[in-house]
């Protein structure tokens, strides 16, 4: 069952109080929340994701939630709990949802250690992926945006999540957060996507969230190899895209300091990563214009059999 | 002078100690006694791995490398190879074993 048909098939009021089961790429959420627009939100973005009220093996126990206590009275807030403890501060009630999204990354960020994760935006074309690491800001969300409603399939916008036993990277297709000047630039790109609303002055300034596209979510079981590596960097006004070729060896030391838990895994970190850049060539790629970085990964990426 | 004429300290690096990727003129190493993750360039990691597993004394090693590179065994040479072998001490990745 999908997460709209769990939602219209029964009282919402179902979802709310025992909690309700969806799946994230290879995860399983368990979520709970009393909070009716989140699951407004979690459904316009995750609808087609499959779905359960009947207890599943969750990966992650959340909950995100109006704060208790007496700040209630006088400023509503959101919180969020992961196995019932709070890692951050409350949030604005309003800005529950992109709590519930930055607090879900952050657990995967924190634990999911069965892989390697990558800062990085991938999608996938005929099999074959493109991975984009790159540090906050430095535009992958916003091109991981544009290329996943140009052909290619998105399988993520922020965790490249690379599977140890064969290299693979496996999806994690999340509603792509866009900040600040992406959200007009986007809005503009691409007028037809589902864009939801904007949550104004968070604490990574204003914040959009662009639906995956349909086939991303129904295909979030499905891994690719990657073959490409692009570090992106958004640079305003450039019109002319600047592509350069990596020697693998700055590649690779560039992956190893993007990772979330390189050191963390040790030797498999290594062996991991090694065989990733083996097996991919590697760019560095200056952009300015969402049409024209299009066109030049295009370009590299023609040899994709398909 | 401890550790400076050939022939004084000795230096071994078990092979199992270490992970070496070659890309090129550069390696990364990864070191499994630290952890760390290492980048050398040509000279250094051609020396790492000519290092045999036993001890050897500093004018063997830099005979060998000299005949390995063709350069001629100079005292600019020795410094030179000392300097890299210290540095790979330094990193865990190579042993020295006092006179």
């Amino acid at each position: 069952m999908t997460l709209t048909e769990l939602m219209h098939a029964q009282d919402r009021r179902g979802c709310v109080g025992d909690g309700l089961f969806y799946r994230s790429g290879p995860f399983i959420i368990a979520l709970r929340t009393r909070l009716a627009d989140t699951l407004d939100l979690l459904e316009q973005f995750y609808g087609p994701c499959w779905a359960s009220r009947d207890p599943a093996v969750a990966h992650f126990q959340v909950e995100v939630n109006s704060a208790s206590g007496l700040r209630r009275w006088w400023r509503t807030q959101a919180v969020f709990a992961l196995d019932g403890l709070h890692p951050f501060e409350p949030f604005p009630r309003e800005h529950a949802f992109p709590l519930l999204e930055w607090g879900l990354n952050w657990s995967i960020a924190t634990r999911a250690h069965l892989y390697l994760m990558l800062h990085a935006g991938a999608l996938e074309r005929n099999g074959q992926a493109l991975l984009l690491p790159a540090m906050p800001g430095a535009g992958k969300s916003t091109l991981s945006a544009a290329l996943a409603y140009r052909g290619w399939r998105l399988l993520a916008d922020e965790f490249g999540l690379i599977r140890p036993a064969d290299g693979a990277i496996v999806p994690l297709p999340r509603a792509i957060p866009l900040k600040n000047r992406s959200i007009p630039v986007i809005r503009e790109f691409l007028p037809d996507a589902f864009l939801g609303p904007v949550f104004p002055k968070t604490r990574k300034g204003d914040v959009a969230h662009l639906r995956p596209p349909l086939p991303s979510l129904e295909r979030q079981t499905e891994p690719a190899q990657p073959r490409w590596i692009t570090f992106p960097r958004f640079v305003p006004g450039l019109r002319r895209p600047q592509l350069k070729r990596l020697e693998k060896s700055l590649g690779f030391t560039r992956l190893a300091q993007n990772a979330f838990n390189y050191r963390l895994l040790g030797e498999d970190g290594f062996t991991t990563l090694v065989r990733l850049v083996r097996e991919c060539a590697c760019f560095s790629l200056e952009y300015g214009d969402l049409d024209a970085a299009i066109a030049l990964i295009a370009e590299i990426t023609a040899d994709a059999p398909g | 002078m401890k550790g400076t004429t050939p022939g004084g300290d000795r230096y071994l690096s078990p092979a199992d100690t270490r992970v070496v990727a070659t890309w090129g003129a550069e390696s990364s190493v990864y070191c499994r006694r630290t952890g760390d993750t290492h980048l050398l360039s040509i000279l250094p990691a051609e020396l790492l791995a000519m290092l045999p597993p036993e001890p050897t004394d500093l004018e063997t090693i830099t005979t060998r490398m000299a005949r390995s590179c063709a350069q001629p065994v100079t005292p600019e040479w020795t410094a030179r190879i000392r300097s890299m072998l210290d540095e790979l001490v330094r990193l865990e990745l190579v042993d020295r074993l006092p006179e």
